[in-house]
């Protein structure tokens, strides 16, 4: 039975390395399930789902290292639990705030989307060069079961006041693709 | 007349909605007027209001002054815009004065039918496509408080000026 691997890759971007990253897992006959990769201003970072038909320990990350020696490697075994796919979302919240950059922005809408029990699913953040400099938030979270779209704007309209920032909390719905 | 300051992100003022306009005063001709002035000055297409902190529904648009030739109705001067009909699809990079050195891929109407009141308070409507479409669907927006970021999916879709 395949196992499945969780390999996270970060370090200063430059050409070439997925295809390096690609390269050794296709000569290790490794297949890639499902992967996410970004860039923050010159930071490379990509997360990937891989399935393996061995065991992969240490020398698995030794030898990626060894290809690519300024980019940091952290591999982790899933579990069956972790292997389980989470349920598709059928609401998705679309929250963007925007404001004057200050300390404590994002961890004030977090811990607000925490309390309410609403998981974020997907987070960009990017301080815009404006004057002053303008922080602009956008994110993706799941609207739980018996809470409605509505209430979610109740709780966050004092928020936003607070904060002095723009919020605009609106709905879709997951499309499959 | 006068060139008026420009107010960018992230003054919350950008985020008001504007009040239709009741009876064409005094102020409301010399708020169209330093419109006029103030898009002149700026390398803009269309200015609205709010943008100069005027709370009014006015906006104005001039698709003569877009880099390439397009159909346009010339300057064109928008009292409480309305858009009554709307159809197609258009893809257009958007920029704003608003938001200076940024811009991003917006989906709007490719053909819309607009109603409104010019200076003179008479009342008018135009069909407008393809670009001049664009900037008054742009402007109209400022009007409800929409600025183009609110309109973008990802903060991949911004494009910063290089």
């Amino acid at each position: 039975m395949k196992k499945i691997y969780a390999l996270t890759v970060l370090g200063p971007d430059r050409v070439g390395i997925v295809s390096k990253i690609t390269s050794h897992l296709a000569r290790e006959k490794i297949n890639i399930a499902d992967s996410s990769m970004t860039r923050l201003r010159r930071e490379f970072a990509m997360i990937l789902l891989l399935k393996s038909p061995i065991m992969l320990d240490e020398k698995f990350s030794k030898k990626l290292k060894k290809q690519l020696p300024d980019l940091s490697f952290f591999l982790r075994e899933l579990n069956p639990d972790e292997l389980k796919k989470s349920p598709e979302p059928k609401k998705i919240l679309n929250i963007v705030l925007y404001g004057a950059d200050r300390i404590g922005l994002v961890y004030r809408l977090t811990s607000t989307l925490a309390r309410k029990n609403i998981n974020i699913i997907n987070l960009q953040t990017k301080v815009l060069d404006l004057r002053p400099p303008t922080y602009l938030l956008i994110l993706e979270a799941e609207l739980p079961a018996g809470l409605s779209l509505e209430k979610v704007k109740f709780f966050f309209k004092p928020l936003s006041a607070r904060l002095k920032v723009n919020l605009t909390v609106s709905e879709s719905e997951a499309t499959k693709l | 007349m006068a060139i008026r300051k420009i107010i960018t992100l992230p003054d919350s003022r950008l985020k008001l909605k504007a009040r239709p306009v009741i009876t064409i005063t005094k102020k409301i001709q010399q708020t169209i007027l330093d419109l006029i002035e103030t898009l002149n000055h700026y390398p803009g297409v269309g200015i609205a209001a709010p943008q100069i902190a005027e709370l009014e529904q006015i906006i104005l648009v001039d698709a003569t002054k877009s880099r390439r030739p397009c159909q346009n109705h010339g300057q064109l001067i928008m009292i409480n815009p309305q858009i009554v009909f709307a159809v197609g699809e258009i893809t257009f990079r958007e920029g704003c004065l608003s938001i200076p050195d940024y811009s991003a891929f917006i989906k709007r109407k490719d053909k819309i039918v607009v109603k409104f009141l010019k200076p003179d308070g008479q009342k008018e409507i135009i069909t407008a496509t393809g670009f001049e479409s664009v900037v008054i669907q742009h402007e109209i927006d400022h009007l409800n408080g929409i600025l183009f970021i609110d309109r973008i999916q990802s903060i991949s879709e911004l494009i910063p000026r290089r």
